[in-house]
């Protein structure tokens, strides 16, 4: 336990005290708010968007800068939710249901605030959490050998699969359909190429940047072009109550909604570090719970502030908690992590038990990161909340997604300078626009695009080991464990999804 | 037999991965391992997902006779006018004619007429804003990236060889 503080305060101290690192998280964070408070562009979107700039940095500002997004993103969305009755992200769809009927008794300044200190608060006991206990799992995880990494991603892949979705039929083909563009260039047992249909391009896999971009970016600029924008007058914002007791959270208030927060918490940490759930669900669960549990149920949905601080305080729980199962097993458990994991490996960094022992002072470094975001987005939200509500109802659509599709096209362009990259862009955009459609699961073919060589290498390696028999999975208690998972997943999915 | 959006998905899968067996996985080169280690060579992966996603069709088109799945749950109901799917293929056009301009034309002049034509699209009126926009966000980008970072950024085919002649 020493040694890790000793380490993380070490990495606070690179980051605070270094300009490049301090500048990366300040900018994320900030950058990550007013992406998330945009209708339509998620944290996933803005991390996807930075990579190229990301190209140009150290790993460890590049990576912090990425995770300011995600957290700031996360948060961001509350406030369009409880200004202007429209979510900035899915994970603020709660907060809407109790933050806008606030804003419409002049309260928004109180529900901004509680919003901001939930969120915080929320975040910071999952960065703890994960600061505490990664490395002891890290730690288990390096016993690990191919078998039990199979059966691992295996399970990661069902849950992701079968959970982020209507239908796990359609989850399932997402995750396969995944799995098999991984498969496409270079063997990596015996390098003999596969679907390359002697295209120079697709002898080497597949590029993970175009397929990122395509997918969450390209798609959403072809889903907002859908609608034909009229000019109208923008949504204004409530005006506020002159009582200044109105647009502040009083210490009491807060005191009362610590129960609803810590309990909305333990939702979040506990969804986020189920791979694949992430935080639209768990500001459902903890906004369920907290209603249900509430001695004023009847006030949820008419401006109770414990629901605005259940949602926020759930949604960015998942935040931290997302990083466990990448770091300690190699396996993202969002989209948002997804795309931040594409980050590690541009940087040629493997995330996986192995990072604690190679390269300690850099998931430090993310974990000091991670404070320093929050407190930045807390100052954001107490200062320019308000603010920043105004600049998104003025600002216009018509300018914001041109642009993203000029970044779009840089990002994918200047990982390879390869135009090929950008034409892979466009098929994957058009692809993630109609899996959106029909609703079949980015996430699950994104995230098992991009385990599907892990995937191989063990499930082969552990064919290699036992001579090609598959008794090997069904004897180690491990992999028997993970199995067990896997085949539970599938059959309680029903029943979790209604609750 | 009823062809509803689920089951021409189905359908649609099944004959996407029949293609992917027997056209495209007999592309891969046989190994040295081949025959003598089953479940080891470059086929075995590729072969193993296409079968699954194969059966995963055929189940998509069962469940509208069999019900696996909560038909109701899983039905697709894409709720687009015929203008909204007009919006959709324009853009889907105009973003692919983009990237091919680029390869044509290098990077400036076709992304500031692409993020004019868009911004015009999707419902800008304001003529300043958009000339403004497109050529001041084409220019940054270029400038940024092209001059400050030394970004490669493509020239374009056509005043390639123009340049050459």
């Amino acid at each position: 336990m020493p040694e890790q503080l000793v380490l993380l305060l070490q990495a606070l101290g690179n980051i605070l005290f270094h300009w490049e690192n301090l500048a990366a998280v300040v900018f994320g964070t900030v950058a990550g708010v007013l992406l998330g408070a945009m209708p339509g562009l998620t944290s996933t979107v803005g991390i996807a968007l930075l990579i190229p700039f990301s190209f140009y940095m150290s790993p460890l500002a590049a990576i912090a800068m990425m995770y300011g997004v995600n957290k700031g993103g996360t948060y961001g969305g509350s406030i369009p939710a409880i200004l202007l009755h429209v979510p900035g992200t899915p994970a603020a769809a709660c907060t809407q249901l109790d933050g806008y009927p606030l804003t419409r008794q002049g309260k928004h300044g109180k529900a901004l605030q509680m919003a901001a200190y939930a969120s915080a608060i929320g975040d910071t006991l999952s960065d703890i959490v994960l600061v505490l206990f990664t490395v002891k799992l890290a730690g288990f995880a390096l016993k690990f050998g191919p078998p039990e990494f199979f059966t691992v991603i295996l399970f990661a892949l069902t849950i992701i699969g079968s959970v982020t979705g209507r239908s796990i039929i359609k989850g399932v083909f997402s995750a396969f359909a995944g799995l098999l563009l991984a498969t496409v260039g270079l063997d990596p047992i015996t390098s003999l190429p596969r679907f390359d249909f002697g295209i120079t391009d697709l002898s080497a896999q597949l590029p993970l940047v175009p397929i990122l971009i395509g997918i969450f970016s390209v798609s959403e600029v072809i889903i907002q072009a859908e609608k034909a924008i009229t000019k109208g007058k923008s949504p204004t914002i409530a005006p506020k109550s002159k009582n200044p007791a109105d647009n502040r959270v009083s210490w009491l208030e807060l005191r009362g909604c610590l129960k609803v927060i810590i309990r909305s918490y333990f939702w979040g940490q506990l969804i986020g570090i189920l791979p694949g759930i992430g935080a639209a669900i768990s500001c459902w669960v903890g906004y369920g719970e907290a209603k249900r549990t509430s001695k004023h149920p009847e006030r949820f949905g008419k401006g109770a502030l414990e629901g605005v601080a259940a949602s926020e305080a759930a949604n960015n729980a998942v935040c931290g908690a997302n990083l466990v199962p990448l770091l300690t097993l190699g396996v993202p458990g969002s989209t948002d992590i997804a795309v931040l994991m594409g980050v590690f490996l541009i940087h040629g960094i493997d995330p996986g038990p192995r990072i604690f022992v190679e390269q300690p002072q850099l998931v430090y470094g993310i974990f000091a990161a991670g404070f320093v975001a929050i407190v930045i987005y807390l100052l954001v939200g107490l200062l320019a909340a308000v603010r920043i509500g105004k600049i998104v109802a003025s600002i216009s659509t018509a300018v914001i997604f041109p642009g993203v599709l000029v970044l779009c096209w840089m990002g994918s362009y200047a990982i390879n300078t390869s135009i090929f990259d950008t034409g892979l862009m466009v098929f994957f955009g058009i692809l993630g626009y109609l899996m959106r459609k029909f609703d079949f699961s980015l996430p699950a073919l994104v995230i098992a695009f991009m385990l599907g060589s892990k995937f191989e290498i063990s499930l082969r390696r552990s064919l290699l080991m036992s001579g090609g028999s598959l008794t090997i999975f069904f004897s180690r208690p491990i992999c028997l464990f993970f199995i067990g998972l896997t085949l539970a997943s599938l059959f309680l999915r029903k029943k979790w999804l209604r609750r | 037999m009823k062809l509803t959006t689920n089951t021409k998905i189905g359908l649609f899968m099944v004959v996407v991965c029949l293609a992917v067996y027997f056209l495209a996985i007999p592309t891969i080169p046989e190994d040295i391992w081949a025959g003598s280690r089953p479940g080891l060579t470059s086929k075995f992966l590729p072969k193993v997902i296409t079968v699954s996603m194969m059966i995963l069709g055929a189940l998509l088109v069962m469940n509208e006779y069999i019900p696996l799945e909560s038909r109701k749950a899983i039905e697709v109901r894409i709720e687009m006018t015929r203008h909204e799917k007009t919006r959709a293929l324009v853009t889907m056009l105009i973003i692919a004619g983009y990237v091919y301009a680029v390869s044509l034309f290098g990077f400036l002049f076709p992304t500031m007429l692409a993020l004019g034509m868009l911004m015009w699209y999707f419902g800008e009126r304001n003529w300043a804003v958009i000339v403004l926009t497109s050529v001041g966000f084409s220019w940054v980008l270029y400038y940024f990236f092209g001059k400050i970072m030394m970004l490669l950024l493509p020239r374009g085919w056509i005043f390639s060889l123009l340049k050459k002649l």
